[in-house]
C-alpha cells in the first residue's frame, strides 16, 4: 500500500492543470472528463426506489398490484394469501420500499408452486447491451433487501426473445435487517434481446419455490429450463409466514454498482406512465369534453401525457351513477362502462350509453361524480 | 404459467364505421377491460393466445 500526496495533476505535455485536489480531498477536473461508462441514466430498472405507486399503496392479486412496474406472481399455491405494498420501511437514503407480506402460510411449497416479484424490461431499452455479439457487456444488478427469513436467495435474468436465462444466488445473512447486495453478471454472447417494444428482460427475485426449480445450474447463460430458475434457493417466505421487501433496485452496464441513480419523483412518474396512466380516480375529476355521437351515445377524448408503450387496455370502474355529463344545464348520468374506440399510445377515444338520451350534436362535460370512480389505462408488459 | 383468466369476451364495433371492430371488451381476472387490438397490448396478446388454443371465444359486436 502506497499514498500519493499531490494537489494538482497536469498533462506531461503542455502543464494544462487537469486536476486539483483542495484540502478537504474534493477533486476539480478543469479539463475534459471522459468516464468509461455513462453518468446518468444509469439504471435500466424504472422505480427501483418504489416511489410511484399509481395502482395505490396496497393490493393481494398477482400481478402489477402496487408500486409501479413491478409485479408479484403466487403461482399454483394453494392457501398462500400475501398483501403487496409500498412501505415506508426502508433503508438509509430511501422513502419506500415494496414489500411482499405472507398473510395466510402455505403448508408445503409443492411443484411447479413458485412465488416472486419482478420488473420486465422493455428491449428497446437494452440494446446498448449488445446481447448475442462478441461484445456483450457485463451488467450489475444492486439492491436492499429485507427478509424474515435468513438462507440463500437467488435472481433470475431470463431473456424471452430467445429463452434464456441466468441464475445468480446472494445469501441473505440477517433476518429482517436491511442489506446491500450486489451482483454482477457476464453479457450474453448467444442471445440477441429484439429490438421491439416487447419484453427485453426480466429481472426476478424469488421469495419461495418448490424444488423444480432449484437443481440446476447458476452464473451461466442458458437455454431456459425450469431447473435453472431458483439453483439452491432456500429462502421461502411461503410457508414461515414471512415477508420479503425490496427498494434501490439498480441494473447497470458494467461490473461495478455505482451509487443509486436518484431522479426526481416527476420525471420518475413519467417513465412509469409509459407502461401504466392513472388518469382520474374519486369524485368530481373532470374526464374530458364529449359530445352526443347518437341520441344514445357519447364520445370523448384523452391525451397521453407520455407515448405510451403499446396502444393501452382501458381500466374503467363503473357502477350506477359513477359519471355524468354536463350538458345544457342537466346533469346526464353514466352507469355503463366506457369503452376504447379509435386509439393510439398518443390518445384514445372513449365511448359509452348514457342512463338517458339527449340531442345528437350537443357538446357537453364529461365528469366522475362517484367517489369509488376510477379511469387508468395499462400499457404494461 | 400465470396465464389470464379471461371471460365475456365481446368485439367493439367502431362508432363510425360499424364493419370494423376497434377493441375487446373483456373479464380479465376479475376486473371489466377495454382491450385495444394491438399485438404488443400483453391483455390482446393473451386474447388471442386462448383463442387460438380453442379455450376461448369472442362474441362478435353488436
Amino acid at each position: 500500500m502506497s499514498k500519493l500526496k499531490v494537489t494538482t495533476i497536469s498533462d506531461p505535455d503542455n502543464d494544462n492543470t487537469a486536476l486539483t485536489i483542495d484540502s478537504s480531498g474534493n477533486v476539480t477536473a478543469s479539463q475534459g472528463f471522459v468516464p468509461s461508462t455513462q453518468l446518468s441514466h444509469r439504471n435500466l430498472i424504472i422505480n427501483g426506489n418504489m416511489q410511484v405507486a399509481q395502482r395505490g399503496t396496497s393490493g393481494t392479486a398477482n400481478g402489477y398490484n402496487s408500486v409501479d412496474r413491478f409485479r408479484a406472481v403466487a403461482s399454483g399455491f394453494d392457501e398462500l394469501a400475501i398483501t403487496y405494498s409500498q412501505d415506508s420501511d426502508a433503508p438509509d437514503g430511501f422513502s419506500n420500499s415494496y414489500k411482499a407480506n405472507v398473510t395466510t402460510s402455505e403448508t408445503t411449497v409443492d411443484d411447479y408452486e413458485q412465488l416472486f416479484i419482478e420488473q420486465r424490461i422493455e428491449a428497446q431499452n437494452l440494446q446498448h447491451l449488445s446481447f448475442g455479439t462478441s461484445s456483450a457487456k457485463s451488467i450489475t444488478l444492486s439492491f436492499w433487501v429485507k427478509c424474515s427469513e435468513t438462507g440463500i436467495a437467488t435472481i433470475l435474468l431470463y431473456q424471452p426473445d430467445d429463452n434464456r436465462g441466468y441464475c445468480a444466488q446472494y445469501t441473505i445473512s440477517s433476518a429482517d435487517t436491511w442489506e446491500y447486495k450486489t451482483l454482477t453478471v457476464s453479457g450474453d454472447t448467444v442471445g440477441v434481446i429484439d429490438n421491439d417494444n416487447g419484453v427485453g428482460l426480466y429481472v426476478r427475485f424469488a421469495l419461495a419455490v418448490s424444488s423444480a426449480y432449484t437443481g440446476g445450474t447458476k452464473d451461466a447463460w442458458l437455454s431456459y429450463a425450469n431447473s435453472n430458475e431458483a439453483v439452491g434457493q432456500t429462502v421461502d417466505v411461503a410457508t414461515t409466514g414471512g415477508n420479503f421487501a425490496i427498494t434501490g433496485v439498480q441494473l447497470e452496464v458494467g461490473s461495478v454498482a455505482t451509487p443509486f441513480e436518484h431522479r426526481s419523483y416527476g420525471e420518475e412518474l413519467a417513465r412509469c406512465q409509459r407502461y401504466y396512466y392513472k388518469y382520474i380516480e374519486g369524485n368530481a375529476k373532470f374526464i374530458g369534453i364529449g359530445h352526443w355521437w347518437t341520441a344514445i351515445a357519447i364520445d370523448t377524448g384523452i391525451t397521453f401525457p407520455v407515448t405510451m408503450r403499446s396502444v393501452p387496455t382501458l381500466v374503467a370502474t363503473s357502477g350506477s351513477n359513477y359519471y355524468y355529463i354536463l350538458t345544457a344545464g342537466n346533469a346526464r348520468y353514466i352507469s355503463n362502462s366506457f369503452n376504447l374506440d379509435r386509439s393510439t399510445e398518443s390518445s384514445t377515444q372513449m365511448s359509452v350509453d348514457p342512463d338517458v338520451g339527449d340531442t345528437a350534436g350537443r357538446g357537453g362535460m364529461v365528469t366522475s361524480t362517484n367517489a369509488s370512480a376510477s379511469i387508468a389505462f395499462d400499457a404494461e408488459l | 404459467m400465470n396465464e389470464m383468466t379471461i371471460t365475456n369476451a365481446k368485439y367493439n364495433a367502431d362508432r363510425i364505421d360499424g364493419s370494423q371492430n376497434v377493441s375487446i371488451n373483456a373479464t380479465i381476472d376479475g376486473v371489466t377491460l377495454s382491450v385495444p387490438l394491438d399485438p404488443a397490448n400483453r391483455h390482446y396478446a393473451e386474447i388471442m393466445r386462448q383463442v387460438e388454443a380453442g379455450t376461448l371465444t369472442i362474441q362478435e359486436a353488436e
